[in-house]
């Protein structure tokens, strides 16, 4: 099993030990992790000031400006 | 007569909160039948859902430090759009849940429809419905108010402190140039005294972050609402805040509620 299939089996597995992998399965693990890049958690935004939909507007206003 | 949909479509799925565990069969699907998969998720779940589909692009890399997340999230709704317009079967893929605290899904399908596109959004299980499971709260049991936490000092709320209060991206919390990763502990400071205002200082919050890998455990830290500023927090941290008060009766409505009950009983 790849590190991968092994991190879904530990997810979907009831069954499945932690405390049963190989020492390479784990280092496999950790190489995966490590090489892991940075996560942007941010998916959302809250404007201080203009709500989306003025946003949006003055975004197609930018748009047929960019067109015509 | 029904107008024709185009060729092209996009389904909108969640893959849940921890790899391996929480993606549902449907999802699952879409993301295998796809022609072209989007994601925006932690590194592990993209490189999970990679061994489900030959074309998986990830959306990640239009952050940067600085950018307006704005052009970013408006970023990630074109290049979906694209391949939709080029006829493709296209999947969006995004952590927990894609329709909450998630800008670009909504937009995307809101668009593609606009279009003439067929769109729709899948549930997925979030990082809210792992937070009550993990910390054992019951929002039926005295209610819930959910805030992202830049909202929350932007405008003026009205908090109920009877009920649980649940503050979410309290890392950037006072961001108002939605460029940044991380605010500050002055920021999270004002917070806290926005907060101060309806509970007391001493009063126990939990910082709560679902895990990623089943390799983990949930972080479930309580501390003082005073300590918050100083507390070591990431995007993913949650604050979660349970009543200082107890519930009021609403005796003028029980009154009225007892007379009804007399009259059609």
């Amino acid at each position: 099993m790849t590190a991968i299939q092994i991190l879904e089996k530990l997810g979907a597995d009831a069954s499945f030990n932690p405390n049963n992998l190989t020492d390479l399965n784990k280092s496999e693990i950790i190489q995966l992790s490590e090489t892991s890049e940075h996560f942007n958690a941010a998916l959302h935004h809250s404007p201080a000031e203009e709500d989306d939909e003025s946003e949006d507007k003055e975004q197609e206003a930018e748009d047929d400006k960019s067109a015509s | 007569m029904k107008e024709v949909e185009k060729v092209g479509s996009i389904v909108i799925v969640g893959t849940g909160m921890t790899l391996g565990a929480h993606i549902t069969p449907i999802c699952r699907s879409h993301i295998e039948q796809a022609d072209v998969v989007f994601t925006s998720a932690h590194p592990m779940m993209e490189k999970w859902i990679q061994t489900m589909n030959s074309d998986v692009r990830t959306l990640q890399k239009l952050y940067a430090e600085g950018k307006d997340r704005r052009i970013t999230y408006r970023e990630m709704v074109d290049v979906m759009m694209a391949e939709v317009r080029a006829g493709k079967k296209v999947v969006g893929a995004f952590y927990g849940h894609p329709g909450v605290f998630a800008w670009s899904p909504h937009k995307v399908i809101e668009q593609a429809r606009e279009e003439g596109y067929a769109a729709h959004m899948e549930a997925g299980v979030s990082a809210e419905d792992c937070l009550y499971a993990d910390l054992g709260i019951d929002p039926g049991k005295v209610g819930s108010q959910n805030f992202e936490a830049s909202q929350f000092m932007f405008y003026q709320r009205n908090i109920d402190p009877s009920a649980y209060l649940i503050l979410w991206q309290v890392a950037i919390a006072g961001d108002k140039s939605i460029k940044r990763f991380s605010t500050g502990k002055a920021y999270r400071q004002l917070l806290v005294e926005m907060l101060n205002e309806y509970y007391p200082l001493e009063h126990k919050v939990a910082l709560y972050e679902c895990p990623t890998l089943a390799l983990e455990p949930p972080r479930i830290d309580w501390i003082a609402l005073k300590d918050f500023a100083e507390a070591d927090i990431s995007l993913i941290t949650t604050m979660v805040l349970p009543p200082s008060k107890k519930m009021l009766k609403n005796q003028q409505i029980l009154d009225r509620l007892s007379a009804l009950d007399k009259k059609f009983q």
